[in-house]
């Protein structure tokens, strides 16, 4: 069977909404229909409607009287085009009359086809049959088209990444400069495209300077290791020769065969490359070219290209917060760019800042990345995003987790997390009888225990949540961006999965655990606080989870809404 | 009384009928769903009220069940009757409107008879 069969046959119950004022006609087309369709009616276009907009994702067929109480023909097709549903809903038109001003106004609303009164069965199954099967055919085509260019891009995309990683790596940046710049630039485009149309640019061209974006530094593959990671200033010659890698970087493109820096992207990539330094005030380097003879693709990479490096720690400066980068751009600090892209930065400004706080792509995640401990630190940073510190033990490894549970301990807490603004999500659980196991089976029962717990509790967690081992029975995850339900149900899952939980080999050993839960924005001193509490009103209903939800309007001091499950 | 003398009887077409929907059984559902559609009573009360859109509405759907059905004589005067409206010559509308209560219940009383013929025939000849 064809992919384009299978299709039509996934479509053969398709959903059929009559609309027609006249229960006679609507009965006499659902007899007509039924065998072949899910077929439901409407008896005006109030109903249709709100029908079609119970499920945005529903393809519906729809026979459409014109004159109706409430709401006529045309002004369902009217909704239908002012709701963007026309590629989920297939109109076609129910005629009583022989008026072609009316299936003239229909068909130019949208409609794709009419049947007339009086209803020929034979006729009405046929025509909508065809049209569902022209609309199958056409869906399969466009998913054909739509899969092999995602697969292309996909490709693109990949090698772009890989070969831009591998210059990021000897620079000594931190993992993500590459897709920071890549993201402000989209933002910055989209922007300006929205403020001007002096660049006549496209979607696909946003997208092109996007994925070139990443090829900005290639040519620092060839600027020695010595200069590139150096802290501290550079002295004139060395600075001569980082100056080189625009040149260098546009070089290995335009050396490219023909055919190949004919391409759309390998041009702009070279533009990129080339003129990312040059100032709008014609200072820059390596052509001094002012104005607009940067190509715009140039300047907005370069302006990304500032922001990131100023809110990144670097080997030879700090990072500056989100309104500091601003701030020394809009003031000229660091460099001179074109005025509408400073209004445009200024005006992505706040979307920037949440991706700066949200993303853990602030100073507190980048404070990790020193350079001289480089391969430890990509371990690291690995390591978060799997959640589970293991792998070659590096003095980072001994640092920062703990040697029983393999978990993170609490000094990677308080180095790495601590401090974060964005805390909105923790939970307390401590092992309720470890004493008692201690006492009764030996310490390394007890050791067992705690190595079960922090196993169970890591495979209730999501890759972006931190488990620690905060000391003795106790445990802390931080959740990150969870929905306060998603919270409530996650917290008592994991008090659930402790039921019946047997320790490998030791039957014996029953755990079972309290979980205190904070939710809401404070102070990491006062959650910290809130959900110790938690956790102790916890110890004293057993089998329960305390949660504690801040109300924004409530008092941080005053224990607001106490929800028990 | 058989089906095609009921066609007779209300003015209609039964080969044009019976080349569309094909089976008598489906026809015969259809008219006496016709005896409950409530259209040309609601024509009836808004042409008096004066609410001559709700009107156009009634008399444009009682049209087009008459299409489908093949009510030809009840066709034509609705038809007409509709035309009226549209053109917002409601007097001639009007005028044409005891026309359409011949019609329309000439369809009804062509139907009922049709209706009490095939009741005392299924009771008379079907062994419960």
């Amino acid at each position: 069977m064809s992919k384009i069969e299978k299709e039509f046959k996934k479509m053969k119950k398709q959903k059929i909404l009559i609309v027609d004022d006249s229960e006679m006609n609507r009965e006499l087309l659902i007899d007509i229909l039924e065998e072949q369709y899910d077929v439901m009616e409407a008896e005006n276009g109030v109903q249709a409607v709100e029908i079609l907009a119970k499920d945005e994702t529903d393809f519906w067929f729809l026979l459409l009287d014109i004159m109706m109480p409430e709401m006529d023909g045309f002004d369902v097709l009217n909704y239908i085009n002012k709701h963007y549903w026309n590629d989920r809903v297939v109109v076609m038109m129910i005629s009583s009359d022989d008026s072609p001003e009316n299936i003239n106004r229909a068909y130019s609303l949208g409609a794709f086809d009419y049947i007339s009164r009086p209803f020929d069965p034979i006729i009405v199954r046929k025509r909508i049959a065809n049209t569902l099967f022209l609309y199958a055919r056409q869906h399969d085509l466009e998913n054909m088209v739509r899969e092999q260019f995602y697969e292309q891009q996909k490709n693109n995309n990949l090698m772009i990444s890989i070969l831009s990683h591998i210059v990021e790596f000897r620079n000594g940046e931190s993992g993500m400069h590459i897709q920071h710049v890549k993201t402000i630039t989209e933002l910055l485009l989209k922007r300006l495209v929205q403020i001007t149309d002096r660049y006549s640019l496209s979607e696909v061209d946003i997208s092109l300077i996007s994925v070139a974006s990443a090829l900005h530094d290639i040519g620092k593959i060839s600027i020695p290791e010595e200069i590139l990671n150096k802290p501290g200033g550079l002295t004139k010659e060395e600075f001569e020769m980082m100056k080189t890698h625009t040149v260098i970087g546009s070089k290995m493109l335009s050396d490219l065969p023909v055919e190949q820096f004919d391409s759309p992207i390998v041009h702009v990539a070279y533009d990129i490359c080339r003129w990312h330094h040059e100032r709008y005030d014609g200072k820059g380097y390596p052509d001094g070219r002012k104005g607009e003879e940067i190509p715009i693709a140039a300047q907005v990479v370069a302006l990304a290209d500032v922001y990131d490096a100023l809110t990144s720690e670097r080997c030879y400066k700090k990072a500056f917060s989100h309104e500091e980068a601003v701030r020394m751009i809009s003031e000229g600090k660091c460099g001179v760019f074109n005025p509408i892209l400073l209004q445009c930065l200024n005006e992505i400004s706040n979307t920037l800042k949440s991706l700066y706080t949200n993303t853990g792509w602030g100073p507190e995640i980048e404070k990790v990345s020193c350079r001289k401990d480089k391969a430890e630190d990509t371990t690291l940073f690995h390591e978060r995003e799997q959640n589970k510190p293991s792998g070659q033990p590096g003095y980072m490894q001994l640092l920062y987790v703990d040697s029983l549970t393999s978990v993170y301990n609490r000094r990677y807490y308080k180095e790495f997390i601590q401090g974060s603004s964005d805390m909105e999500a923790i939970a307390l659980i401590d092992v309720d009888n470890l004493k008692q196991i201690n006492d009764d089976y030996g310490q390394e029962a007890g050791d067992l225990v705690l190595q079960r717990t922090a196993q169970t509790l890591l495979s209730l967690i999501r890759r972006n949540d931190h488990l620690i081992r905060y000391g003795g029975d106790e445990f802390l995850i931080v959740f990150s961006n969870m929905t306060k339900h998603t919270f409530e149900t996650r917290l008592e899952e994991i008090r659930q999965s402790f039921e019946g939980l047997i320790v490998d080999g030791r039957p014996e050993l029953h755990i079972s655990v309290n979980i205190g839960g904070v939710y809401g924005t404070g102070k990491q001193g006062e959650l910290f606080h809130i959900v110790d509490t938690m956790l102790e009103h916890s110890r004293s209903t057993k089998k329960q989870v305390t949660i504690c939800f801040l109300d924004e309007n409530e008092d941080v001091q005053g224990l607001f809404k106490k929800k028990e499950m | 009384m058989n089906l095609k003398d009921c066609y007779s009887t209300v003015g209609g077409d039964f080969d044009e009928v019976m080349g569309r929907l094909r089976k008598e059984q489906l026809v015969t559902k259809f008219l006496y769903k016709f005896l409950d559609d409530k259209n040309f009573h609601l024509f009836e009360d808004s042409m008096s009220n004066k609410d001559y859109d709700e009107a156009l509405r009634a008399v444009h759907t009682l049209k087009g069940i008459c299409q489908n059905l093949a009510f030809t004589g009840l066709y034509v005067t609705s038809s007409q009757i509709t035309n009226a409206l549209k053109e917002k010559d409601y007097n001639r509308a009007m005028d044409m409107s005891p026309q359409l209560f011949k019609a329309y219940h000439q369809v009804i009383h062509g139907i009922k008879e049709y209706k009490n013929t095939m009741d005392t025939s299924t009771t008379d000849g079907e062994i419960r």
